[in-house]
């Protein structure tokens, strides 16, 4: 009855090989396309949207590809045969596609360590940005100014990153100086005060403000904050200039460099002053 | 206190409301309101939908500026209704937290009942003939402050309040602030010392009727660090009707349960 699939095609491959090679493809086929699905299912809640997506293609490609060295053969084609008959190919191919597979590595761990997601503000290799997209290959950052930069995974994996968004606040300091002639104890206690009305400074972790250095020229306050990360420059901006209008109205000097210059004969002339007694 | 005035030249009806504290019968002006409308609130703030071409012009004003909105829409009428307090500032927190003015101390396997406030906010909601609603604008009378709760690696970061412990119901603007009342259980085996509770957004269910806005939660304390906090979706007094959630799909699929795993 099946007599027909005994029939040779060509060389030694039957209509039966043919058949059960196209049978093991579509198979494979379904089989990459349900491990998805059930991947996708379970883990989207463990896994981001791209790192999930990356993982389901590595899956997906990796099942068809044992699924054509399987194939081969059947259909009178011997891998190993290929291979040694391409093996001076595969070392050139191999030393031009070392980077790929370096960047394709690096991709695969920087999905298990995620130090990075899509949306984080990061500095990666001296590059300040917002990451756009996580490739296999590639990362790709959207620097503040606008433009575009893709940084090969192997060199995200191997430098250091600073992620600006890893954690829900962050602090920011801003610099206030005062003249010595100054209460420094109002000065604190109006940066304070607006900190209090502002929405977005946390209040805990409080607000720290405090006298830092008694500069060549004025008396230095440090003034310490926490924002939620999405916001803390933009709260950096507003609020510096709020304090210089609030503590100036108050009556409080930002004083501008200055040096008292004393000459030596104004120095005698104290002397001279002074009683014996003390000379 | 309620007072309506109905200008004759542009059928613009101005109601004037007044929190005071010694009255209960100062009905809250929650609408529904036909169109043209003024609403001043409290002296501090005022919205108005007047005529504008074919549609109206919404406008509200307080000490912080004014919002204008055009309203394309043909008759309708404008409801005021309490929500969740986490639209100013605006996508930022999902968490309420609420901070004691004195620590409460709860022996093992006992629980206590208190009065605490939260902060709200109004929402203002034009509605066509019960068809459909939009939400036009969401006000608070109060200044938001946020918090971390947790640490800087892993903390939330939540609408902060500060509130008195009350036996009773206080009396309060219930334009600004709401009665909540919170059920605490120590279910461990040592004292707890309770200074502050945080609820999810999610989770709020909040009642309002002519002369409060009230909450119902629990909060049930499992250890020396972590407690579960969740609402109540019944209203404090009979005949309160629940308010709408102002919610967007991302903060609808946050669990209502929180757990309080850095202490309380």
């Amino acid at each position: 009855m099946f007599e027909w699939s005994e029939q040779t095609i060509y060389g030694t491959v039957t209509w039966f090989n043919l058949l059960s090679a196209v049978l093991i493809f579509l198979g494979s086929l379904l089989f990459s396309k349900l491990v998805s699905i059930q991947l996708r299912r379970s883990l989207k809640d463990k896994l981001s949207k791209e790192h999930l997506g990356m993982l389901i293609k590595v899956v997906s490609y990796g099942i068809m590809i044992i699924a054509i060295l399987w194939i081969m053969p059947i259909v009178g084609l011997e891998p190993s045969g290929l291979m040694v008959a391409g093996g001076i190919v595969a070392l050139a191919v191999g030393f031009a596609s070392q980077s790929i597979i370096g960047n394709l590595i690096s991709g695969l761990f920087l999905m298990g360590e995620r130090p990075v997601k899509i949306g984080d503000l990061v500095e990666i290799s001296g590059n300040l940005g917002t990451v756009e997209d996580i490739q296999i290959i590639s990362t790709a950052i959207r620097t503040l100014d606008g433009l575009y930069i893709r940084i090969p995974n192997e060199t995200v994996f191997t430098s250091s990153i600073t992620n600006f968004s890893a954690n829900p606040v962050r602090r920011f300091e801003l610099a206030i100086s005062i003249s010595y002639e100054d209460d420094a104890d109002k000065a604190i206690a109006i940066i304070k005060d607006l900190a209090a009305e502002h929405p977005l400074i946390l209040v805990n972790p409080p607000p720290q403000v405090f006298v830092d250095a008694l500069g060549d020229s004025s008396v230095d306050l440090i003034a310490r904050f926490w924002s939620p990360t999405s916001e803390w420059y933009n709260v950096k901006m507003e609020l510096l200039w709020k304090i210089k209008v609030a503590i100036e109205a108050e009556g409080i000097e930002i004083p501008l460099p200055q040096q008292v210059l004393r000459s030596a004969s104004e120095k005698k002339a104290k002397k001279a002053d002074l009683p014996d007694s003390i000379t | 206190m309620t007072e309506k005035q109905d200008n004759g030249f542009n059928n613009l009806e101005t109601i004037n409301w007044q929190y005071q504290p010694d009255s209960s019968l100062s009905a809250l002006p929650w609408g529904p309101h036909r169109l043209p409308v003024k609403l001043a609130l409290d002296d501090a703030l005022s919205i108005s939908l007047e005529k504008s071409g074919t549609g109206y012009l919404y406008r509200r004003e307080d000490q912080s500026g004014s919002v204008e909105k055009l309203v394309q829409a043909g008759k309708g009428e404008i409801y005021l209704c309490p929500v969740e307090p986490f639209h100013h500032p605006a996508r930022i927190s999902q968490y309420l937290l609420l901070k004691f003015d004195q620590p409460v101390l709860l022996e093992p396997r006992k629980s206590l009942k208190f009065y605490l406030t939260a902060p709200l906010e109004i929402a203002v909601v034009f509605t066509r003939k019960r068809i459909d609603e939009t939400v036009l604008d969401v006000f608070s009378f109060l200044k938001p402050k946020l918090s971390l709760y947790g640490t800087v690696k892993n903390g939330l970061v939540c609408r902060y309040w500060q509130s008195s412990i009350h036996e009773s119901i206080p009396h309060l603007n219930p334009l600004a602030e709401g009665v909540l009342q919170l059920k605490i259980s120590n279910s461990g085996n040592r004292w707890a010392d309770v200074r502050q509770v945080v609820f999810s957004a999610q989770a709020m269910k909040i009642y309002y009727n002519a002369q409060l806005v009230a909450m119902q939660a629990t909060m049930k304390i499992n250890n020396e660090l972590t407690a579960e906090t969740t609402f109540i979706d019944e209203p404090l007094k009979t005949g309160m009707r629940k308010a709408p959630k102002q919610f967007s799909a991302r903060l609808l699929s946050l669990p209502g349960r929180m757990v309080m795993e850095e202490g309380y």
